[in-house]
């Protein structure tokens, strides 16, 4: 095989994904029209490019239900459950603070959200789950979310 | 990071893709555009993972299909592959584009399918050889059809190697440098695997 059909070859696929400039096309085909041999890889070429595959109708769904799946699972993975069980804790030993005859202040009230602040900071996993990057605290979670986490503390 | 970028774009470049019976030329993605919804995703935002998905789930079907050569097996890791980007998408660290990344994700995927179909047909081949005398003769409809796909279905005669460097080349529309990204090889033993694979099949269809 001359230099010139293996750089012709070379570029088929291109020619036919049409990726070729107008100067570069022209001589590929040029060669093409003389060469029977490149003219046979051209046809193989095509047959394959030709095979069209076609995507399942209902794939697409699938596949965003299987992705909205695994990123509640993720969210339900065992490091947030260990934070949801921390807030569930600070919460309840804050309302054993706040006992009956005792004023409710700022200073328990404070005392709680700090317990919760300190809760998620010490539990929040890694940023190793990309998926949930963007709800770095309890007060930054959706609606969904805090579904879930409702969900979760009352099973 | 660019906030309005319009999301219902479609990202797949230039690749002929049949969705639900339709034939879709897709328009060439502009890489910048690629990169800001790259980057929202990354960051967490769903749409912007959503988008990708879309956009890239008929590149990504079509390499499986053409690699399993079984539509709902080819369905199943083209969902996994998509699921495991999502998941590893702190991982991407643009050396690659994103699409030649998520296609070597695809790749692994479908050699996972493989190896687990290949330990199933062990056991499949048992009931195919009880069977065989019963089996009907294919009609002319389906004589037709399988000639119709020869030259594609002679691709898995191919060695693994060559297989996917003439999918890749061929069918995802890669360049020579974009099939050894995804091959982890250098760009001339991806061209060396199309060349050799071309060959090959020339041979087999006589």
């Amino acid at each position: 095989m001359s230099e010139r059909c293996k750089n012709v070859r070379d570029r088929l696929p291109d020619l036919m994904a049409e990726r070729l400039d107008d100067a570069e096309a022209a001589e590929v085909r040029s060669h093409v029209a003389l060469c029977k041999a490149c003219a046979a890889e051209l046809a193989l070429v095509r047959s394959l490019a030709a095979d069209v595959v076609t995507v399942p109708i209902d794939l697409e769904a699938r596949v965003l239900l299987a992705v909205q799946r695994k990123r509640r699972n993720a969210w339900a993975s065992p490091g947030r459950l260990a934070m949801a069980a921390t807030v569930v804790f600070a919460l309840v030993t804050a309302s054993l603070i706040d006992q009956p005859g005792r004023e409710p202040g700022i200073e328990s009230d404070t005392s709680v959200a700090l317990a919760v602040d300190e809760a998620l900071t010490a539990s929040w996993p890694a940023a190793d789950e990309p998926l949930l990057e963007a709800a770095p605290s309890l007060y930054q979670l959706s609606m969904e979310e805090l579904e879930i986490l409702l969900q979760e503390l009352g099973s | 990071v660019q906030k309005n970028l319009p999301l219902n774009v479609s990202l797949t470049r230039g690749v002929e893709t049949e969705v639900s019976g339709r034939i879709l030329q897709v328009e060439t993605a502009a890489p910048e555009q690629e990169a800001a919804l790259v980057a929202r995703a990354r960051g967490g935002d769903r749409e912007a993972q959503n988008t990708l998905l879309r956009s890239y789930l008929p590149d990504v079907y079509g390499l499986t299909s053409r690699l399993l050569r079984e539509p709902d097996l080819a369905a199943d890791a083209a969902q996994d592959a998509m699921v495991n980007a999502m998941r590893g998408l702190a991982q991407f660290r643009g050396d690659a584009s994103f699409r030649t990344w998520l296609l070597r994700i695809a790749v692994n995927t479908a050699r996972s399918a493989a190896r687990k179909r290949s330990r199933r047909r062990e056991v499949d081949l048992e009931v195919v050889r009880e069977l065989a005398d019963d089996r009907p003769e294919p009609d002319r409809a389906t004589v037709t059809r399988m000639e119709a796909d020869r030259a594609s279905k002679m691709l898995e005669r191919l060695p693994p190697k060559q297989h996917l460097a003439v999918t890749l080349r061929i069918h995802s529309g890669l360049s020579y440098a974009e099939v050894a990204q995804v091959m982890k090889s250098t760009e001339g033993a991806a061209r060396v695997n199309y060349h050799l694979g071309i060959k090959r099949l020339r041979e087999l269809l006589g």
